[in-house]
């Protein structure tokens, strides 16, 4: 048994999103400072775990527990679950029209102090680290008066997630494909974010089809998921082994 | 035609000398109005299979018209001196009357109709001759003062002329606005419908600019309260004139708003961008009738419905073309929100065109608020009522943020705020 405080700990999890069974048995441990890396092909079943973790109505858990900070995240709704630290970076972020970037991250953030019974956030203080956080994210000042991701690109939809990350500082980041789409310029500046949030309370799970994410954030462990469930875990050497021999040599076993 | 109904029949018998001999010490309008009167209690009310007014019961509205108009009272408006008083121009109507404090400017007359009789007549007389409408014609019967701004050639004037309709209370009213921009000349108004209970407004507004004038009309209907609030507003654009209109309606008994617009002179537009928020069980009507008579005119109609609980919306719009129109472009959106599996919307956007050389879109969409949205926003710790509230706010700044002038968009806001009640 590590030593470690534990942050997450999935067990036995069925999760379904219709009436199909997507996630099966499903065991997964995360302790505090870890960045996991999940990856698999296409339909394997990555981005409903991701659904399950941030409480998405359409994923349906039909079996077995996750316990967040020794809370059961399965009786939280979808805001607390955020409130409490989890953050769900979109495979395909929402654009909203009309509702600008910093109205809406103001509000998540006074919504966290408000759960953590701490005063609204200060105009100066908010409009200084959403600049600071803007300018490591390559983000331009007039985006931020914009609609959320409106009219952006795939690329700077991308970033904008990683700002309101930066933004929120949750406990655990759940990344979803947030490198698909992206160029290297990006992919470097996404990283950059991404690594900045990691430390020793923060945990991250960055699901990624391919290795190139990887180069530039360390994971300590990579799992490889196939048919709803980790078939595979290892070091950061089993993403450049997945890379070389793609994953048909393990999902045919 | 058999089974169509005739005003008369909504009048008790005892009631029809009544309003045939209203205004007795006015004479002139005595005679104008019986004839008037006369006229219009053979009308037929108009059923619900007329097109126009399939998705509006008119004939309560009417009813209680007739009804109410026997209770009017005669009670003033008093003053409150502690009353705050911005650089804006406020006009007040209550109970007939027009009033303001102080010295109004000498573009602004408010109308006695026991004093101003040949320019009442004139006004009067020439309206009748090219309206035939049934709000236009209960305005009439029960005409009381009028309000009439008039700029002359070159003014421009950069203060708002308020226009605040008070609540009123068990009363049938009849506001009459006339507002006519000389040539090269401009003006901001802004008319608000303080909600009044148990009451029916017949409002006629008159628009006209002659040629290289703006007008900005700005215009706020609060929730009526077991009331109905009617309007027939006729708009006559001179050549490069424009007007823009922006509006906020939150809904009554019967809210139904005649919006005719005559695009007369070469390169005239009008633009008009208007929100309608009924809840409960009210209902809000939007009838557009915009005609391009000349070239190079515009039109640009966007019209957005939040609709909750089991009110219901409607908006018909129809966008005229004639024949020497060329270059003309005309735009007529219609986007409907549904807060609720009960609230009704009926939208027709109706383009009718004689011209080859023309650029004309139309479009109309219902929907509900997007579950995808609602998620994103609530996984960033924002709970179910507050995103919904975002969603709705989003939706209608498109409208919002389109009114350049600060003060009045922040007015629009705080309404549309007040008038949504999100679960």
């Amino acid at each position: 048994m590590s030593t470690k405080k534990t942050l997450l700990s999935i067990e036995n999890l069925d999760a379904s999103i219709g009436d199909k069974n997507i996630i099966k048995n499903l065991n997964l441990t995360i302790h505090y400072g870890e960045t996991h890396a999940i990856m698999g092909p296409n339909g394997s079943g990555k981005s409903t775990l991701a659904k399950a973790l941030a409480g998405h109505p359409d994923c349906e858990i039909t079996k077995g527990s996750i316990k967040y900070k020794d809370i059961d995240l399965l009786t939280l709704p979808v805001e607390e679950r955020s409130n409490e630290g989890l953050f769900l970076g979109f495979q395909y972020p929402i654009e909203i029209p009309g509702l600008s970037n910093s109205v809406f991250l103001k509000a998540a953030i006074n919504a966290k102090n408000k759960h953590q019974e701490l005063k609204d956030v200060s105009a100066t203080d908010f409009i200084k680290e959403l600049k600071e956080n803007a300018d490591m994210m390559g983000i331009n000042q007039s985006f931020l008066s914009r609609g959320v991701n409106e009219g952006y690109s795939g690329g700077e939809k991308k970033r904008n997630e990683i700002l309101q990350m930066l933004m929120l500082k949750p406990t655990l980041s759940v990344l979803d494909e947030t490198d698909s789409g992206l160029d290297i310029d990006s992919m470097k500046i996404v990283s950059k974010g991404i690594n900045s949030m990691l430390g020793a309370n923060t945990s991250s799970i960055v699901i990624t089809h391919y290795e190139r994410l990887l180069k530039y954030i360390k994971p300590d462990v990579v799992h490889v998921f196939h048919n709803g469930t980790i078939i595979k875990s290892g070091d950061h050497m089993l993403a450049r082994e997945l890379e070389e021999k793609g994953y048909e040599w393990l999902t045919n076993e | 035609m058999a089974n169509e109904r005739i005003i008369k029949e909504l009048v008790s018998p005892n009631d029809l000398d009544y309003f045939s001999t209203i205004n007795q010490e006015n004479s002139w309008l005595n005679g104008y109005n019986k004839e008037s009167y006369l006229k219009l209690l053979e009308r037929p009310i108009p059923s619900n299979k007329k097109e126009e007014w399939r998705y509006t019961k008119i004939s309560e509205a009417v009813n209680q018209f007739f009804l109410k108009a026997k209770e009017n009272k005669t009670l003033s408006y008093v003053f409150d001196k502690n009353e705050s008083i911005d650089d804006d121009i406020h006009i007040y109507f209550y109970n007939g009357t027009y009033y303001h404090q102080g010295e109004l400017p000498s573009y602004i007359t408010t109308l006695k109709i026991s004093q101003d009789h040949p320019y009442f007549e004139s006004k009067i007389y020439d309206d009748n001759k090219v309206k035939d409408c049934l709000i236009n014609d209960l305005n009439t019967i029960l005409l009381s003062d009028m309000l009439s701004i008039e700029t002359k050639n070159n003014q421009k004037i950069d203060k708002m002329i308020r226009i605040i309709n008070l609540s009123h209370k068990d009363c049938a009213l009849s506001p009459r606005i006339s507002v006519k921009l000389a040539s090269n000349s401009s003006l901001k108004v802004f008319e608000h419908h303080q909600a009044s209970e148990s009451s029916v407004l017949n409002n006629n507004i008159d628009i006209h600019l002659e040629e290289n004038s703006t007008l900005d009309y700005f215009k706020l209907i609060d929730k009526q309260i077991h009331s109905h609030d009617l309007t027939s507003q006729k708009i006559n654009i001179g050549e490069n004139s424009c007007v823009n209109l922006f509006s906020l309606d939150s809904g009554a008994d019967t809210s139904r708003s005649n919006i005719d617009v005559e695009l007369n002179g070469d390169n005239s537009a009008i633009v008009i961008n208007a929100l309608f928020t009924p809840s409960e069980a009210l209902h809000s009507g939007n009838q557009l009738k915009i005609n391009h008579n000349a070239k190079g005119t515009k039109s640009s109609l966007d019209f957005r419905g939040i609709l909750d609980d089991s009110s219901a919306g409607v908006f018909f719009g129809k966008v005229k073309v004639h024949k020497n129109s060329s270059q003309t472009i005309a735009n007529m959106s219609n986007q409907n929100l549904l807060l609720s599996d009960y609230a009704k919307i009926s939208t027709k956007p109706i383009l009718e065109i004689y011209n080859d050389d023309v650029e004309c879109s139309h479009s109309a969409t219902s929907g509900n608020l997007d579950d995808d949205k609602i998620f994103y926003i609530k996984s960033r710790g924002i709970d179910e009522k507050s995103a919904k509230m975002f969603l709705v706010q989003s939706f209608a700044a498109k409208i919002i943020d389109k009114i350049k002038h600060a003060n009045m968009r922040e007015t629009f806001n705080n309404h549309l705020l007040k008038s949504l009640k999100i679960n």
